[in-house]
């Protein structure tokens, strides 16, 4: 099953052309749900890989949640604002990740302030 | 009242048996899947009475024992094709090194499987096997009444994978059953794989009708319930004594690997200097021989204190009085004094973990969802329990059982769930979530009427004002709610399945509602108090509160029925989501995360 094939290939691009198969065969079996969310997961990678060179960090293969943390403590803010939009996380969730982020560099007054 | 520890027995003459059999000294490499089950057969001594001087675990390699002074090498395993490549590699090693004079033999549990055989042709090694036997041990006897196949994935592969050779082994362990207590006359059940079952059994019957062995019936009926109609059960936290040490810590084979510092008796001189290892583990059995457990572990953990505060003042008066006399009756209450304290530290670790805030949480949604109260407040628990990064099987567990209750769940919730998991766990559970679906754990609200609402009505499912020191319903097992399978077993006992008609028709699957034909001769014979004995069979999975439960129902005055469970396994929330879930391990993901 291509979905899986991907997560064997060890290699970026490998996994990418194993989603994209993915990402037709749920269109093709009408799994929309389920083809939009390999969708975001191609998406994740390809912007992971491109943050990876602007924060130097490694951050493909982590997940959503892990990433925004580690570009809010690395005070990225804006690109975890704008990644954070693209995956329509929760404002709860993302709120969250602010302030431990911000605790984590010690930055009391930023947090008094949100 | 019959008891499974006749199975006991027989599974160990057919072992020793086996053994008997190569002659000379013996070294058994096992396979760890089998470690506990085998110790609940035959303990070391035992085998070392037969010439068993070594056991080794199955490790493909050389076998870490110089074959020189066995005569036999014997190969304990489950019938996994998987495994035969270790064998077949430690026996081409042990051959090209010396050529051994060892004769090499092979014991499958429960049964051999042609599959394996055509591994080891493949390997070439098939033909330097001697013997290739089966131990045809299908249930492991955990208690007095309570026996388990042990095989956790029989839900996965009948309900997902559509794969019914399980179903197969499961009819065959029947029929091992009714070869020991007799054929059992009625047979009920509910559910595709009980159908399932019962054709098997009718099948295998026929061909193996001739040489039957004639035994008088002990058992009346038999009730096959498939896990699939109560899915509700299995993702409630249980709140019996035993459920929550399994909730919490986990049992496997009657025992339970708690920090052994814990139990080091205050006063004993501390042997190790600095402070104890804090990750030195004991295993403590927990077994009906106990009379301590035996009393404890039907109980709600409510009333676990209690007891054993009253059992305390009861040992120190004991205790006083005979100071001097060395009765039996003094070693008996030290006895009794020992396992007080063992079980009043498990129950202190115990309810450190229940004390703990969001098991308490995680226990109001679960109980909020159960009686339809505020719907919205598990979306909001579950954003917290993922920011705080919950095990994944907390959080699937508890969404099943929204969906569950609710047969589905709307569109905005679906995908809100989703995205939260993929997005806090990682993309790779897309499969999982696919197969959540399919099972009908985690999909879309059909207009289709909600079951659950008039199961509930119907059957009363739900009771606010259970008493949980001195019980007067099953419902005290999750406090608040009672399991939708053992309400089916008690409608069964009395008035009978015909007065719930309507609602057999709610749950998934066939109803089954069979006779076997017994000959006369066989027929039980009514004893003076004519004490029904009923064996459930659960297929798919039990949990400890299930087994409670029904004990509950054995043990009130009025009924007349003895209740026996069988199960292809135990199971908990937890470890049954996982057993769902599809292990997809991530080459690219960074090691250390």
């Amino acid at each position: 099953f291509s979905f899986k094939r991907a997560y064997d290939s060890g290699t970026m691009d490998q996994r990418l052309s194993h989603l994209h198969n993915a990402v037709e065969n749920w269109r093709k079996c009408k799994m929309e749900g389920y083809a939009n969310m390999a969708e975001e997961n191609q998406k994740l990678l390809k912007q992971q890989s491109v943050l990876e060179d602007k924060v130097q960090q490694t951050l493909v293969g982590k997940t959503l949640n892990q990433t925004i943390f580690d570009l809010l403590t690395s005070n990225e803010t804006k690109l975890a604002d704008k990644l954070r939009n693209d995956f329509k996380m929760s404002d709860k969730r993302y709120m969250f990740f602010r302030v431990k982020a911000l605790a984590k560099t010690q930055k009391w007054p930023e947090i008094k302030k949100l | 009242m019959i008891q499974f520890d006749l199975l006991r027995d027989l599974a160990r003459r057919e072992l020793l048996d086996h053994l008997d059999k190569y002659a000379g000294t013996k070294v058994l490499v096992w396979d760890e899947g089998l470690t506990a089950p085998l110790d609940l057969i035959a303990k070391h001594s035992v085998l070392r009475e037969r010439q068993v001087d070594k056991m080794v675990p199955l490790k493909a390699g050389r076998l870490p024992v110089d074959l020189g002074q066995f005569d036999n090498v014997v190969f304990m395993v489950r019938p996994d094709v998987h495994l035969m490549d270790a064998v077949a590699d430690n026996v081409q090693r042990e051959e090209s090194a010396h050529g051994t004079r060892a004769e090499f033999h092979i014991m499958f549990v429960p049964q051999r499987s042609l599959l394996c055989e055509m591994r080891l042709k493949e390997k070439e090694v098939f033909g330097s096997f001697t013997f290739l036997d089966e131990l045809s041990l299908f249930w492991f006897p955990l208690d007095i009444d309570v026996i388990s196949m042990e095989n956790r994935s029989v839900f996965r592969d009948y309900h997902l994978n559509d794969d019914p050779t399980c179903l197969n082994r499961v009819a065959k362990g029947i029929l091992a059953l009714q070869s020991v207590f007799g054929v059992i006359p009625k047979v009920y059940g509910k559910g595709p794989a009980a159908r399932q079952v019962y054709e098997f059994m009718v099948q295998m019957r026929k061909e193996s009708i001739a040489h039957e062995n004639p035994v008088i019936g002990k058992i009346d009926s038999l009730i096959i319930i498939d896990r699939q109609i109560d899915l509700i059960t299995p993702f409630l936290t249980q709140l019996t004594y035993e459920g929550l040490i399994d909730e919490t810590f986990g049992i496997k084979f009657n025992s339970v690997r708690l920090p052994a510092h814990k139990f080091k008796a205050p006063d004993s001189p501390n042997d190790d200097f600095d402070d104890p290892d804090p990750f030195e583990m004991k295993t403590i059995p927990l077994h009906s021989g106990e009379d301590m457990f035996c009393e404890l572990r039907d109980k709600n953990f409510n009333a676990v204190g209690p007891t054993l505060s009253k059992k305390a003042k009861y040992v120190s008066s004991q205790f006083e009085e005979r100071h001097e006399a060395k009765t039996v009756q003094e070693l008996k209450s030290f006895i009794l004094k020992q396992s007080l304290s063992i079980h009043t530290t498990i129950a202190e670790l115990v309810k450190k973990a229940t004390d703990d805030r969001r098991f308490l949480e995680n226990l109001q949604v679960e109980q909020e969802l159960v009686n339809f109260q505020n719907a919205d407040r598990p979306l909001d628990y579950l954003e917290d329990a993922c920011c705080h990064e919950e095990e994944i099987v907390k959080v699937l567990r508890l969404i099943c059982l929204q969906n569950v209750v609710n047969s589905g769940v709307k569109p905005k919730i679906l995908e809100h769930y989703r995205r939260l998991i993929l997005q806090t766990y990682g993309y790779k559970h897309l499969l999982t979530l696919q197969s959540l679906e399919r099972l009908g754990l985690l999909n879309l609200q059909s207009q289709v009427s909600r079951n659950y609402p008039v199961l509930r009505k119907r059957l009363n499912l739900t009771m606010d004002d259970t008493d949980e020191q001195d019980p007067s319903d099953i419902a005290y097992v999750h406090s608040v709610y009672a399991p939708l399978s053992v309400r089916l077993v008690q409608n069964f006992a009395h008035p009978g399945w015909q007065s719930i008609k309507d609602v057999l028709e709610l749950l998934p699957g066939p109803t089954v509602a069979e006779t076997q034909n017994v000959p006369a001769n066989l027929k039980k014979v009514k004893d003076e108090n004519h004490q029904a004995t009923t064996l459930v069979l659960f297929v798919g999975g039990c949990t400890f509160a299930e087994i409670s439960a029904l004990r509950f129902l054995s043990q009130r005055e009025e009924s007349n029925t003895e209740f026996l469970v069988a199960t292809t396994a135990l199971i908990n929330g937890d470890t049954f989501v996982e057993s769902l879930m599809t292990q997809v391990d991530d080459n690219l993901a960074p090691r250390f995360v």
